[in-house]
């Protein structure tokens, strides 16, 4: 026998008592606390769901920016080659006459006319010159 | 009758997203009462036996999907209810700042005796203020073995250890409750 005989002596039974209707409210408490987790445990699944839509969309409009941008610079490639292509088909087919009248003259600055020479503009030029334009 | 509903059953409705509720309701409807005694025997004050059992329902919803079958159902959910009460009695007492034996005792004496939810029945008065003295788990093994005689080996599946040493720890409560009760 495990019980000594005092312990045998005492009526098995159940003293706790608790308030009327207790276990229906325990239920029905904790079951409000389940439906209440179900739903943030919901919402959180949309936002997610909502925030990786977000992102898939921001990165198909840069994707796209950076597309479009990559299209221009074959565009203006090809303008260019073109420009070329032409520019070289007028020279073959042009005399002197022509390249004099096409381009625009030559500015010869005499010797004494270096007084007049706006300094400014020089300068500028060597200055645009020293700079180191690697930094 | 919740308690023809096989725990089976429950685990299966529990296992489908949209039945999940209704096993859980009805798991609800048929440890409730269990889940609470078992808790309430150990920390003695109905508020805080409301208060652990809530947060014990919880935390079965929460992690039921990891139960794997190896104990029983009810043995599984006796062990989260009795690890949640430990660690509430560990908590109160450094609440309550309690640094000896006979602090305790007087603490519980007085807990005992200002309880409105139990039997004005004196022998079970004494009986239960013989079993709070007792030290938290050795409590709890009592309180499963004394009113539940719930067997040593699916009380190994709770505690762990030996059976040998859980019978040993019974033996010790025993002895200490009776000493108690002859005492008054």
């Amino acid at each position: 026998m495990e019980n000594t005989e005092i312990l045998q002596q005492v009526p098995k039974k159940n003293p706790f008592q608790v308030p009327e209707n207790y276990f229906d409210d325990l239920e029905n408490d904790v079951m409000a606390k389940v439906r209440q987790e179900q739903k943030v445990v919901k919402h959180r699944k949309i936002y997610t769901i909502a925030a990786a839509v977000a992102a898939v969309a921001v990165l198909v409009i840069v994707l796209n920016i950076g597309l479009f941008s990559t299209g221009n610079d074959t565009q203006n490639q090809n303008l260019a080659e073109n420009a070329v292509n032409t520019d070289q088909k007028l020279l073959a087919s042009a005399n002197d006459n022509d390249i004099t009248a096409t381009y625009d003259p030559i500015v010869v600055i005499e010797e004494s006319n270096l007084d007049n020479v706006d300094y400014q503009i020089i300068d500028y030029y060597d200055d645009e010159m020293s700079e180191d334009y690697l930094y | 009758m919740p308690q023809d509903i096989s725990d089976q059953e429950i685990i299966e409705l529990f296992g489908k997203e949209r039945t999940k509720e209704q096993g859980f309701n009805l798991l609800v409807k048929k440890y409730k009462q269990d889940i609470y005694f078992t808790i309430r025997r150990l920390v003695f004050n109905h508020e805080d036996a409301n208060d652990i059992s809530q947060n014990v329902l919880i935390k079965i919803w929460t992690h039921l999907d990891q139960y794997r079958g190896e104990a029983g159902l009810k043995t599984w959910i006796t062990k989260v209810a009795v690890n949640e009460t430990l660690t509430f009695l560990d908590r109160k007492k450094k609440v309550l700042n309690i640094i000896d034996e006979e602090g305790y005792n007087d603490y519980v004496t007085k807990v005992v005796a200002e309880d409105r939810f139990l039997s004005s029945d004196k022998i079970q008065q004494l009986l239960q203020e013989a079993i709070q003295q007792l030290p938290e788990k050795q409590r709890a093994v009592f309180t499963l073995r004394y009113y539940d005689e719930m067997p040593y080996e699916e009380m190994t599946k709770i505690f762990g250890g030996t059976e040998g040493g859980l019978k040993a720890s019974y033996h010790f409560a025993v002895q200490k409750v009776e000493e108690f009760l002859s005492k008054h």
